[in-house]
């Protein structure tokens, strides 16, 4: 698994994790390539979606991306 | 601002041709133009086995493209689920569009007030001759359960049928055991949250006495309990049927009772 944030419950009723999650340290301190990308249940600031657009582009094998109860802030 | 975010994001995924699974779900306020990407991504990466966009808030805009994913009836996409958007429905696009794939195993649509379309639906789905999967809760299907006859009497081989808060009441809970009665492929049924009362517990037993291939049947949070099937249904068939305790029910509105009572001394 590429970049996880939670593994929980996919609950529809279940509220984001309001803790900003720092895309760049997460993918780069787990694979540089991951063939499966995952990030649930917590929020990304504006600079941390631009990191993950940046992170899609180097991924050349990504086979799985699953991404749940996200909130982008507009910060 | 989050303008067209989520469409970036796709439009990168979109150049991806080893995807097999995108799974999007519960994304709110990414902007809009995100249908066009998606078909894109459906077009341009043929491993896509498993596509999942729930609650991410496609609209009507979005609706050809939508169209355009079911339509491509791409012999490796078997797994679509549209669940909880906020394009409408209309016999004429999606609904119909159903019945130029043949190619889905599971189909989820749930909350997408399908309603009156349902008998569109239903019939557009006999073509899905791979269906093994069909979820359409949070839609009001009740007084639609007749259009489900066709499905199963066309030999459709749907193992998994989810119909949770559908509005289903005793009467066409009746109608659609009695669809069922003779099926030979459905293994599971799950009609959780919907009205139906302990008046069914004969119907149960009649449909067990017919039907050897269900394997579980979950009426959970309806108004029908344990003790209204026990003495009724044998063991190998109780054991099927997921339903609640009555002691659980009772002891859940003595709970609510007493918080009524305290608002009440509060105020």
């Amino acid at each position: 698994m590429g970049c996880s944030s939670s593994t929980q419950s996919n609950e529809r009723s279940k509220k984001p994790n309001n803790k900003e999650v720092d895309i760049k340290n997460k993918i780069f301190n787990t694979s540089n390539n991951p063939s499966e990308f995952v990030i649930k249940n917590c929020s990304l600031s504006q600079d941390s979606f631009f990191d993950l657009l940046e992170s899609i582009e180097q991924f050349t094998n990504l086979e799985i991306f699953i991404m749940e109860n996200i909130i982008l802030n507009s910060k | 601002m989050n303008l067209n975010k989520l469409a970036k994001l796709l439009e990168k995924i979109s150049k991806k041709d080893s995807l097999q699974v995108l799974s999007l779900t519960k994304l709110v306020d990414y902007g809009e133009n995100k249908g066009k990407y998606i078909a894109l991504i459906v077009n341009n990466c043929k491993e896509l086995s498993k596509i999942v966009l729930d609650g991410i808030e496609l609209e009507d805009v979005d609706t050809n493209y939508i169209v355009e994913i079911i339509t491509l009836n791409s012999p490796n996409l078997t797994y679509i689920d549209l669940s909880f958007n906020k394009f409408k429905l209309t016999n004429e696009n999606i609904v119909t569009s159903f019945i130029k794939n043949t190619w889905f195993k599971t189909i989820i649509l749930k909350g997408l007030e399908l309603d009156e379309y349902i008998p569109f639906l239903v019939t557009s789905l006999e073509n899905c001759k791979h269906l093994e999967h069909l979820d359409i809760s949070n839609n009001k299907v009740g007084s639609f359960i007749n259009s489900f006859n066709n499905l199963f009497y066309f030999g459709i081989n749907i193992k998994v049928l989810g119909l949770n808060s559908c509005d289903l009441f005793d009467e066409y809970f009746a109608v659609l055991l009695e669809i069922l009665a003779e099926n030979q492929n459905l293994i599971e049924l799950s009609v959780n949250s919907n009205e139906i009362t302990n008046m069914s517990a004969q119907t149960i037993v009649v449909f067990f006495s017919t039907n050897k291939a269900l394997k579980k049947l979950s009426l959970l949070k309806n108004k029908i309990y344990e003790k209204d099937l026990t003495s009724l249904l044998d063991e190998e068939n109780m054991n099927k049927c997921l339903l609640d305790n009555d002691d659980e029910h009772l002891e859940s509105e003595l709970r609510e009772s007493n918080r009524s009572k305290k608002r009440e001394l509060i105020k």
